[in-house]
């Protein structure tokens, strides 16, 4: 302790007895104090303490109500209530400035360590005895002044504050700056790697928050003090530190090192903070931290960025994320070159099964594309956390190299096309079963580039195609995978894009129940002898519609056999039905022949045919050679259809031309083959034919022109509908809008569909540049 | 003196024998009133007693709670003194002394509503208002103050008679307004099942329905319809008609009254689906009483780092705006069927000054949620958007306190009745400001598929960020003279602009 | 060492007696429990309250002792004063059935012991013996002398215009 005033130790002057002896009072309080502020260690005995506290009391209470009335005048100015306790406040407010010019004088010889030490103990000596003070000034404070601050009086305190006060104006202002730089030597030591006193500036921190006293309302503390002198320059120090730290480690080091090394630096600084900081610093000395040892180096770091990219350095990728997602607008660079990068890596993976040309199979073009995709969504979610910008980023690279690539150069269409060929041959029954847990995760991956489709009105339409030949040929290799493909679909674009792909599906359930129906039917109002001449028959009854089907594309006059059949399972239908008109896709269907006229071990050959193969080959039951234009005759089959149906019978040796390689025309004569041979009981001459593979493609292809204009101009009425008046340029941003996710239109398409209402009259131009809708 | 203290040595303890900050723990724990009778026993205490600021101060601030938005500290004596003359006024059973104070209980009312302290605590707690409406249970009170509008000529009960002055029947309007529950009788389902008296609602609103053949709500509602009163002058909103953007306060509880009738009316149907609005006195009527409903989930969804951005951007509009707009409201608007309307108008013509017939006719309502957000602040009294530059063209010599900045707002607005149907989900914009009185104007456009079609104009009851929210009337927005027209009110439900997370009523039950 | 709770604390009247309690019980007095908090536990040596004699001293000591399980009073609970009700409890009520000197007495007492509490209690028992009072009746109560001259009362009748009743 250092020295203290004689006073101290001189002997207790005597107790006022007069209690509104002011000088009396305070010549005794100051005593008391002296004692508190020097001798609090040696103890203040029980009767002192009571005696100082009974003493300002009674000075304080010495007003009585009676006391002061001798004026006779009622109105007199001398009203009200009156306090006191002033004089007492303001000699004890004069005696604390006078102790600290005492220790102010003390401080200033000190420096460095020695004086942060002499500040925390003087500090810790003269706020306890603060408190001392407040419990004796109690009286005072519960009413003189209470009363002051109530009455509004900035610059009373209560007594404890009174000396935070103080000592804020005369000493803090004069030293503070000599604590601050000691403190700051200490944290740099501490950087360097020594071992310092931390409840030092712990103390200080505490010492700078206590004397932050909120101007508004002396009884609360602000942060003001404490962010001015402690918190500014230690971020100062703490960015000047790290600036020159990292420009001299990078100098010398590679990046990949800079950053872990910056990396510890963060974890370091966050440590720091609970062992003598304040919490509230965390926030504004991260970022001066990241300013100074990532966004100061940030182009340095981006720059290395491809290089790791290059050579799927993906912990070193995941560093340099973390450290750039500190900053503002760190990630930006990164994306935009990792979206570069991942469409180059798209389209070399694409160009490689270009190749192919035009016989592209399309399961190795859709593995080309998930590759590049795989591989990527890895990266963003080990490295970049998943974060929702750097998806995005993946996205717009895939979309991009899925839609416009080599493969795609000259149809655009191309990839929803493969897609949905590829998803047909996922869905198709295949030779080898595949597991469940395969057809799901295939299911999913066509999901994935589905995602990335633009053209996905295209992809419904072959899909649908698909699909439909798949339902009616019954070669789906199972019914639950359909399913779950279908609502993948649904949950991708909505209901309205699945909706007929659903009515497909109910379609062939309705007819597996009527086909029970009509047995019943049958076994019920058919005698035994009418059922005997009856074909075995399976009906689908398919909505028209729904289904992408076209009517046959030949006359076809049916065998008698199955013309008795049909008829017999009309009547049921339309008693069941009633008003509904049946067609029949004769193109669409096919049954089994038994050729009783030549067997294999005395087992007939079964023959499964189309329609119309099952009606030329009928007309053998009546003779054992048909001529060309007999059969074009009896069966009415146009050329197109009867040409390639017998083709395909001769070619398996079931029919023989005479003269032999006789072209397929009026003159030649075709007959029965009794000599036929085959390793198979039963022989599929049901094959289709390839020119009508290429034909539904590009019919496919056509139909999805005409939706197309359908869709935009549906659209373009019912945006014009809405608003009556548009502009042109408007109205097609609109209609983009309305429609893009089911293709991207061309400008130039909408365009003319907008001439063509104009033609129709359900628009018209108006003055300006503006269409109006005409009812 | 000498009588009373033995000796100065060894005093006996004794009331004026204490020391002043005693006698001030004693006195501030005595009634205002009781200070008169302390002043005139002694000169002693009446020198204590007068001119002691602080003690009145306290006595005060104990029995009416801290006055807020005040200028400049009051004179607490004098508003001490006046309060107790209130109270004596409220509690006199003399009708015809009630009737003569009007103008002074206006002016204290006011003056206490303006000036009550934020609700302190959960229970919104609030000694003026609690104190108010303690008084307003007060048949006596009820008839004197709050049905002494012009409305009170022809609708109401013998003893409720409208004012002498038009002053002082504008301010009987207002009074009923900020008492916030209309004075008639609502005929529901339970109303007329059980006739027997409910000890929740004041007792004349109890025997109204046998006092008169017509109820108040007819008187109102004809003139809420009556097209007459949608002139330029009164900015077809709840104005008087003379350019001055004064709130005429018998328009507003016109509108108070049938949308109050209609309200009711609905949430009696709705099976206490939508919970009951206007049903506490007095409540929601002061200053800053709007309170945002709690966040019910803290789950936070992930949200767009874009549409976070923007909502940055809007929160820092926000912080500027003084209204509180932002946030989700609910909205209730009426309309009379336009044949109905018409008839009304149109059918025969009355001389200008002779009011229409009362009209029972069945309304539509309408709730409807709007969200709002701040979309621009502009200095106080700018003129609106597209007018004259140099300013509203108001005169605001009178105008005493902060001059507010004008706000703009643009939002959506979703219909609760048929949310499948595209019309009934639109877009709003609209402006808030003050008027020269310091009333806080609201005017509203409603916006479908791109065009702007109604138009509205409203006041804050109860002043800035009130709880009770905005009442006035909605109309065709190129000031069709045919109409249609009709009272429209909307108040906050919350600060936050997802459903999700506040919304207490369900969104559509209808 | 005992615990806080069963210590007991030597207190000295004004005409020096002696009176030993529990130190919660005196500890009610934010003047005692401050000190403590100060110099630690006085063990043996009495503390004197120089202000109050014996009789009043007792009484206030009756008083912390029913209240001593009261929330421990706080340094700054008088802020929320103003809200407080103008309601005594009971056995407050009874406690305060004391001569009017007894009852300032212990308002003295309590406001230089610093138990607000019961200065609270005290100051609400005056003021209920204020309300609703006439200024004759409040004469009589406190036995006060009426002062004024007869013109002076008119002058301070027309002051209090604004208490009459209507």
């Amino acid at each position: 302790m250092s020295k203290a005033p004689a006073t101290a130790k001189t002997p207790a002057p005597p107790m006022p007895t007069n209690k509104d002896d002011i000088n009396g009072t305070w010549n005794f309080l100051e005593w008391g104090v002296e004692r508190i502020m020097y001798s609090l260690s040696d103890g203040v005995d029980l009767k002192t303490y009571m005696s100082l506290y009974t003493s300002i009391h009674n000075f304080c209470t010495a007003q009585k109500a009676v006391g002061h009335q001798a004026s006779a005048n009622l109105n007199s100015n001398h009203r009200g209530a009156h306090l006191l306790g002033e004089d007492l406040y303001h000699r004890l407010n004069d005696y604390l400035k006078r102790h600290l010019a005492g220790v102010h004088a003390e401080m200033v010889k000190h420096a460095d360590e020695a004086l942060l030490t002499f500040y925390i103990k003087e500090w810790k000596r003269y706020t306890q005895a603060g408190m001392y003070n407040n419990h004796l000034f109690r009286y005072l404070n519960r009413h003189w002044v209470k009363r002051e601050m109530d009455e509004g009086k900035k610059d009373v305190f209560d007594i404890y504050t009174l000396h935070l006060v103080r000592w804020k104006e005369d000493m803090f202002g004069s030293t503070q700056n000599a604590v601050m730089d000691a403190v700051l030597r200490l944290v740099e030591k501490q950087r360097n790697g020594e071992t310092i006193e931390q409840s030092k500036i712990k103390d200080v921190v505490q010492s700078f928050v206590s004397l932050g006293i909120d101007d508004a309302d002396s009884t609360k503390t602000t942060l003001d003090v404490y962010r001015q002198y402690f918190e500014k320059p230690y971020l100062e120090a703490t960015s000047a530190y790290y600036e020159k730290e990292s420009q001299q480690f990078l100098a010398e080091n590679s990046v990949v090192d800079y950053m872990k090394k910056a990396e510890r630096r963060l974890d370091e600084e966050k440590e720091r903070v609970p062992l003598y900081l304040l919490p509230e610093i965390m926030q504004p000395l991260m970022k001066c931290c990241e300013t100074a040892l990532i966004a100061k180096h940030a182009t340095t770091l981006r720059d290395e960025f491809q290089i790791l990219l290059d050579n799927d350095r993906e912990d070193d990728m995941a560093r340099m994320y973390k450290l750039l997602a500190r900053i503002p607008e760190g990630l930006d660079p990164l994306r935009t070159r990792f979206e570069t990068h991942v469409r180059q890596a798209g389209h070399l993976a694409i160009e490689k099964v270009a190749e192919q040309g035009e016989s592209l199979d399309p399961k190795a073009y859709i593995d080309a594309l998930l590759e590049v995709h795989t591989q990527y969504a890895a990266l963003v979610q080990n490295a970049f956390t998943g974060e929702s910008e750097f998806v995005r980023s993946l996205d717009n690279a895939c979309r991009e190299y899925v839609n416009r690539n080599k493969v795609c150069a000259k149809n655009s269409s191309r990839s929803p096309e493969l897609l949905a060929k590829h998803a047909d041959n996922v869905l198709k029954r295949s030779t080898k079963a595949t597991e469940e847990d395969d057809m799901e995760k295939m299911l999913n991956q066509v999901m994935t580039i589905f995602k990335y489709i633009e053209d996905k009105d295209v992809f419904q339409k072959f899909y649908s195609r698909h699909l439909a030949k798949r339902l009616v040929n019954g070669t789906s290799a199972s019914g639950d995978a359909e399913t779950s493909m279908i609502s993948k679909l649904k949950d991708a674009s909505g209901f309205e894009y699945t909706n007929k792909l659903q009515r497909m599906f109910q379609d062939m359930q309705t007819s597996r129940d009527l086909n029970n129906d009509y047995e019943e039917w049958v076994s019920q109002n058919i005698d035994k002898e009418d059922r005997k001449d009856e074909v075995d028959a399976y009906y689908q009854i398919l909505g028209t519609g729904f289904w992408p089907l076209q009517p046959p594309s030949t006359p076809f006059a049916a065998p008698n056999t199955i013309i008795k059949t049909y008829e017999r399972f009309q009547t049921f239908y339309s008693n069941k039905h009633g008003g509904r008109k049946l067609t029949w896709l004769w193109h669409l269907c096919k049954g089994e022949i038994r050729a009783n006229y030549v067997k294999m071990n005395k087992v007939p050959y079964t023959f499964q045919v189309s329609t119309y193969q099952m009606a030329i080959l009928l007309l053998f039951n009546e003779n054992d050679s048909v001529a060309y234009e007999d059969m074009a005759g009896m069966t009415s089959l146009n050329k197109e259809t009867l040409d390639p149906s017998i083709g395909i019978m001769l070619k398996a040796k079931v029919l023989t031309a005479s003269p032999p390689n006789a072209p397929t025309a009026t003159g030649t004569v075709y007959s029965l083959n009794y000599g036929f041979k085959n390793k198979k009981l039963k022989v599929n001459l049901n094959i289709g034919i390839k020119s009508e593979q290429k034909q539904e493609v590009e019919d496919t292809h056509k139909t999805i022109e005409e939706d197309r204009k359908m869709l935009m101009q549906s659209a373009i009425v019912r945006i014009m509908k809405s608003r009556q008046k548009m502009k042109h340029a408007q109205l097609v941003s609109e209609t983009i809008g309305q429609i893009k996710n089911r293709f991207s239109p061309k400008v130039s398409d909408i365009k003319k569909c907008i001439d063509i209402l104009l033609e129709k009259e359900y628009l018209e131009r108006l003055e300006g540049d503006e269409l109006g809708y005409l009812a | 003196m000498g009588d009373i203290v033995d000796s100065p040595a060894n005093p006996m303890a004794s009331l004026l024998e204490l020391s002043h900050e005693l006698l001030h723990c004693i006195f501030t724990e005595i009634e205002p009133a009781d200070l008169s009778a302390l002043t005139q026993s002694c000169r002693a205490l009446h020198s204590y007693v007068r001119g002691n600021r602080l003690l009145h101060k306290d006595l005060y601030i104990r029995k009416y709670g801290e006055p807020t938005t005040l200028a400049s500290e009051p004179d607490w004596e004098d508003a001490l003194h006046r309060l107790v003359k209130l109270e004596k006024i409220f509690d006199t059973e003399d009708r015809r002394v009630k009737k003569d104070e009007l103008a002074f209980v206006s002016e204290e009312v006011n003056r206490l509503v303006k000036t009550a302290s934020t609700p302190h605590n959960e229970r919104n707690e609030n000694n003026n208002v609690d104190w108010l409406r303690y008084w307003f249970q007060n048949t006596d009170n009820i008839d004197s103050f709050l049905c002494a509008s012009s409305l009170f000529a022809r609708a109401g009960n013998e003893l409720q008679l409208p004012a002498d002055t038009e002053e002082l029947r504008q301010a009987s309007a207002k009074l009923h307004c900020l008492y916030g529950v209309p004075i008639d009788v609502v005929p529901s389902r339970t109303f007329f099942s059980l006739l027997q008296p409910d000890p929740s609602l004041s007792p004349s609103l109890c025997t109204r329905s046998h006092a008169r053949p017509l109820l108040t709500h007819t008187y109102a509602r004809s003139k809420v319809y009556d097209l007459r009163e949608y002139t330029d002058n009164s900015l077809w909103g709840p104005f008087m008609n003379d350019g001055s953007q004064r709130v005429d306060w018998e328009k507003v509880e016109a509108v108070m009254i049938v949308l109050g009738f209609n309200l009711r009316k609905f949430t009696d149907r709705s099976d206490g689906r939508f919970p009951m609005v206007w049903k506490d006195t007095w409540n929601g009527a002061t200053p800053n009483s709007y309170k945002s409903l709690p966040r019910i989930s803290g789950a936070t969804r992930e949200v767009d780092e874009e549409i976070n951005k923007i909502r940055e951007m809007a929160l820092s509009l926000d912080a500027q705006d003084p209204y509180g707009i932002s946030g989700s409201w609910m909205r209730v608007v009426c309309f009379l069927d336009y044949n109905d309307l018409y008839a009304f108008n149109f059918s025969e013509r009355i001389p200008d000054e002779q009011l229409r017939e009362p009209i029972d006719t069945e309304e539509a309502i309408r709730l409807i949620r709007i969200k709002l957000q701040v979309t621009r602040i502009d200095p106080p009294g700018s003129g609106d958007e597209g007018e004259e530059e140099d300013g509203d063209g108001m005169d605001w010599r009178n105008f005493t306190g902060e001059r507010l900045p004008v706000v703009r707002f643009r939002g959506t607005s979703r219909s609760l009745h048929a949310s499948w149907d595209p019309n009934a989900n639109s877009r709003i914009r609209g402006t808030v400001r003050q008027t020269p009185e310091g009333e806080i104007r609201w005017t509203t456009f409603s916006i479908f598929h791109g065009e702007e079609r109604w138009r509205s104009e409203g006041i804050q009851v109860g002043g800035l960020k009130s709880a009770r929210g905005v009442l006035g009337n909605w109309f065709d927005k190129d000031y069709d003279l045919h109409g249609p027209a009709g009272p429209t009110a909307f108040w906050k439900e919350s600060d936050e602009l997802d459903e999700e997370k506040t919304s207490s009523t369900p969104m559509a039950f209808f | 060492m005992a615990s806080e709770g069963e210590q007991t604390v030597k207190l000295v009247s004004s005409d020096n007696v002696e009176i030993v309690t529990e130190r919660k019980v005196a500890e009610r007095s934010m003047l005692i429990k401050n000190m403590i908090e100060d110099l630690g536990a006085p063990g043996e040596e009495p503390i004197p309250i120089m202000n109050v004699s014996e009789a009043v001293l007792r009484k206030v000591l009756e008083w912390c002792t029913h209240h001593k399980n009261d929330p421990a009073p706080s340094q700054d609970d008088d802020a929320d004063s103003r809200k407080k009700t103008t309601d005594i409890e009971d056995w407050d009520q009874k406690f305060m059935q004391v001569d009017q000197e007894m009852l300032f007495e212990i308002i003295l007492a309590a406001n230089y012991m610093d138990i607000k509490a019961l200065l609270d209690v005290g100051c609400k028992t005056v003021a209920n013996m204020i309300k609703g009072k006439s200024p004759e009746e409040i004469r009589k109560t406190f036995n006060i002398q009426n002062d004024f001259t007869p013109e002076e009362e008119d002058q301070i009748r027309r002051e209090n215009e604004w208490a009459e009743d209507r």
